[in-house]
């Protein structure tokens, strides 16, 4: 089996991948000045032997390495450290946050990959028409706003009209009015909606720069030549040709939407993973910043490992590389 | 649906010989003009051509690369690109082709008339199972359903000699050369169409390969009674099938074409060939291709290249021949410094290259030209020719323009090429005029070795021809030592002092002038490069 040779090569990637990224991260997190004790040591109700005792028993008196086989077996242990500032362990904080930023992220790429990949395929066969312009124009707008700027725009649009809720994720009392699955939806159309339009022009563009190559090559002028409607060939011979480079961008933007919800999260107050990793750094709370940062590296992991399986399902010729 | 129901017998088709039928016209071409418009000017490919083809035979149109071949083909079938010009008639039973809209002619594309592409490997989509795209041509143009197009595929793949169910779940880059001619022809033929445009249906094939091809079509047509409209530049192809020939005028005045005899003042004609020293001698040169990667496969290290040892001679023609994979392109890369290799030495003027630093090797890497198999990927299509030319001279002493484009001119006056074309971008010129740029400015840095990997076998024969007496002028006139590297050994026989033969990174043979004759010398060379051809159907194993 040939996959499974393929997979088991790339799954010991990852891990290696993975424990060298884990031992940066928590290398790199000990060069920033100051620790979580020092503001307590600022704190003149906190005598220095209080703050000196939560020092040796959070063990962050001993040595780096030590701290870090540490971390590593609480991770293995399923708790990911320890968070100081909430006092408690890590892995409890996260699964709701991510839960949410899961469902903001993957609803946001839906978005946008169904807005991208219509857009980008009829901008490919009809180049230059007024679909293509505009497409090309509206992207242009949205690359060149900041994310911040059009989260902004909307929300005050939502103020403004009051259809939209402008942030949180539930109103109040949700629960008991039984409508909390249309509740959430409701919350989650702005934030997911930009999102969607911060990343749907870069797709777009590359599905429209792979349709185009794969329109204009040979084998789908020949296949044309032979008679073959413009429907199927753009769906059936140039799609197919086009998708390996499709593939590696889904990978991407999996994992890049998940991550380039933080800042959306954070203004539009999501409770999701966003919030929590900036107070985390500002807090310099490690085991919490650690444990987002791993997540997310297993996430890009993960995807580019689904978008290579993807690749390796859809392209022959990869199938002959590996 | 005429064509649909002659399906049911494929192998009854013998009855549909128009032997008994009178002499029809099928397609009537009047007046048929193809032109392109380009930066400043209006390029004239096809000019007031006309031609008929009546029902069932082979029209042979026989023309030199740069005669509008290609243009006609996509013509009549209304498929050439935006921004060409098309005037005249193309009737095709009575229906003017060159007036239907797009939708009626992608109805008699396939199932009226349909086409073989020059490359085939191009012309096959890399994602897409051969058999399916075989049966997706009768599905466009049949009410039949996917099972029946996939059935009615394989007995078309039969029809080709490709029969066994590999070969239907096959991709295009597990398939040899051969068989992906069998391929364009089955998707050609599977509608029973009546006519056929065969556009160079056997460029790049070698001789064994060609005729099994054209056995093939001669049988094929027979069985389906098409019509074939043969193009191509290779009067055996045209001779061997075809009922009828048209020669091509040729559109593209290139002036002179006796391949630029006249070499001007200014370049050194003082290296006569007579002046026997070494210019370069390779000793245990060994190159192996180590696969990259923290877990790669084991075993998977291939040896290009077994302590090669050659000396070339200055002013001398030395020819590299061997099958594909036999590592003569490593060979020639590794000399031409584009590789570098694993060990051994490679003295240029008795200084050995392998282990200069880059910096000296500088000063080596122009006297050591290499002219690639493929001149349309070789040159900038968005340079003019002069720009093309005479950038070597820009990198190397900032000439300025004036001088440059004398330089480019007088270089293009040497290979054959006419000087007032050189304003042209590089795409506006045919496959054989690109070679003749990639080899004038090759020249332009006045190189000792010039390195032809493969550059001839794309070109049609007699431009081939042409470059043969280039390639002979240079060294004669110019005195250039050249290393010409080909899988056929009837070609460069023709031209070369000393035969090399690889096989399996190792030359196994070396034949001086004296005895290239005698073709009992060479007898296993030749057995040697025709082992290739028969190489049967590896799947997997393909690179």
């Amino acid at each position: 089996m040939r996959i499974l040779d393929y997979l088991k090569r790339r799954f010991l990637h990852a891990v290696l991948l993975l424990a060298a990224i884990s031992v940066l991260t928590f290398g790199i997190a000990q060069l920033a000045p100051g620790t979580f004790l020092d503001e307590m040591r600022l704190n003149p109700q906190i005598s220095a032997q209080t703050v000196d005792s939560l020092r040796v028993q959070y063990g962050l008196d001993q040595p780096l390495p030590v701290r870090y086989l540490r971390w590593i077996a609480s991770a293995f242990a399923g708790e990911f450290g320890y968070s100081l500032a909430y006092n408690m362990p890590v892995s409890a904080l996260l699964w709701t946050r991510m839960r949410n930023t899961f469902l903001l992220g993957t609803t946001a790429m839906l978005i946008a990959w169904s807005l991208a990949l219509p857009l980008g395929i009829w901008g490919a066969f009809r180049p230059k028409g007024w679909i293509d312009r505009g497409n090309s124009a509206i992207s242009t707008l949205l690359l060149s706003s900041p994310e911040l700027a059009l989260g902004m725009l909307f929300m005050l649009a939502a103020a403004r009209f009051g259809v939209l809720p402008t942030g949180g994720m539930t109103s109040l009392y949700s629960e008991q009015t039984g409508f909390a699955v249309a509740d959430v939806i409701r919350h989650l159309a702005i934030p997911a909606t930009v999102l969607a339009l911060v990343a749907a022009p870069m797709l777009l563009r590359h599905v429209r720069a792979a349709m185009l190559e794969a329109w204009n090559s040979p084998f789908v002028k020949a296949a044309k030549g032979h008679g073959i409607g413009n429907r199927r060939l753009l769906l059936h011979h140039a799609l197919p040709a086009a998708a390996n480079p499709l593939i590696s961008l889904f990978g991407l933007s999996l994992a890049g939407l998940v991550s380039g919800s933080f800042l959306i999260e954070v203004i539009m107050g999501w409770p999701g993973l966003g919030p929590l990793f900036i107070n985390a750094i500002f807090a310099r709370d490690l085991h919490v910043v650690m444990a987002v940062v791993m997540l997310f590296s297993v996430l890009l992991v993960i995807a580019n490992l689904i978008s290579d399986v993807l690749l390796y399902a859809v392209d022959p010729r990869v199938r002959a590389e590996c | 649906m005429p064509g649909i129901s002659a399906l049911a017998a494929p192998t009854d088709g013998v009855s549909l010989l128009p032997v008994s039928s009178p002499i029809r016209t099928l397609l009537e071409v009047r007046d048929l003009t193809v032109s392109y418009a380009t930066r400043d000017s209006t390029r004239v490919a096809v000019e007031a051509l006309s031609f008929e083809v009546r029902t069932g035979e082979v029209l042979g149109l026989e023309g030199r690369s740069g005669s509008g071949k290609t243009s006609i083909a996509l013509a009549v079938l209304g498929l050439l690109p935006r921004g060409a010009a098309v005037r005249g008639e193309a009737l095709f039973r009575g229906n003017d082709l060159l007036k239907l809209k797009e939708t009626q002619l992608s109805e008699i594309r396939g199932r009226e008339v349909s086409i073989i592409y020059q490359e085939p490997a191009l012309a096959l989509n890399p994602v897409m199972r051969v058999g399916d795209q075989i049966a997706e041509v009768l599905r466009a143009h049949s009410a039949l359903n996917s099972e029946e197009c996939r059935q009615q595929a394989r007995l078309m793949l039969n029809q080709v000699q490709l029969g066994t169910e590999r070969y239907y779940q096959a991709y295009p880059h597990e398939l040899s050369g051969g068989e992906t001619h069998r391929i364009v022809l089955a998707q050609a033929l599977i509608c029973r169409p009546a006519l056929v445009i065969a556009d160079e249906p056997t460029a790049g094939l070698d001789a064994r390969l060609k005729n099994e091809v054209l056995d093939l079509i001669d049988r094929l047509r027979r069985e389906t009674g098409a019509a074939f409209l043969l193009i191509s530049h290779d009067h055996t192809v045209t001779g061997r099938l075809a009922d009828r020939t048209l020669n091509l005028p040729s559109t593209n005045d290139r002036g002179n074409l006796s391949s630029g005899m006249c070499i001007s003042s200014g370049t050194k004609l003082g290296l006569a060939p007579d002046s026997r020293t070494t210019l370069i001698s390779v000793r245990n040169l060994s190159k192996c291709y180590k696969p990259r990667g923290l877990f790669r496969k084991k075993n998977a290290e291939k040896q290009a290249l077994h302590s090669i040892d050659l000396s070339i001679t200055r002013g001398s023609l030395t020819a590299l021949v061997g099958p594909s994979g036999s590592g003569k392109s490593t060979l020639a890369r590794c000399i031409a410094l584009l590789e570098e290799a694993d060990a051994g030495e490679i003295l240029f003027e008795g200084t050995n290259l392998l282990g200069l630093p880059s910096q000296q090797l500088r000063a080596f890497r122009s006297r050591l030209q290499y002219v690639s198999q493929d001149p349309a990927a070789a040159l900038n299509p968005r340079l003019s020719a002069t720009e093309a030319i005479s950038e070597p001279l820009v990198v190397r002493n900032g000439a300025s323009r004036k001088d440059r484009r004398r330089a480019a001119e007088l270089l293009m006056q040497q290979t054959g090429l006419d000087p007032s074309t050189a304003e042209r971008s590089c795409h506006e010129f045919s496959g054989g005029q690109k070679q003749r740029l990639v080899i004038a400015r090759a020249l332009a840095l006045e190189p000792s070795l010039l390195i032809f990997d493969e550059s001839l076998s794309g070109l049609d024969s007699q431009t081939r021809d042409e470059m043969l007496d280039l390639l002979v002028n240079l060294r004669h006139r110019l005195g250039i030592t050249q290393l010409l590297i080909s899988h056929d050994l009837e070609l460069v026989s023709k031209v070369a002092d000393r035969i090399l033969v690889m096989q399996d990174g190792r030359i196994v043979e070396q034949h001086n002038r004296a005895e290239i004759g005698y073709t009992s010398n060479i007898g296993r060379a030749e057995h040697l490069l025709h082992a290739q051809s028969k190489h049967a159907f590896a799947p997997a194993e393909a690179e």
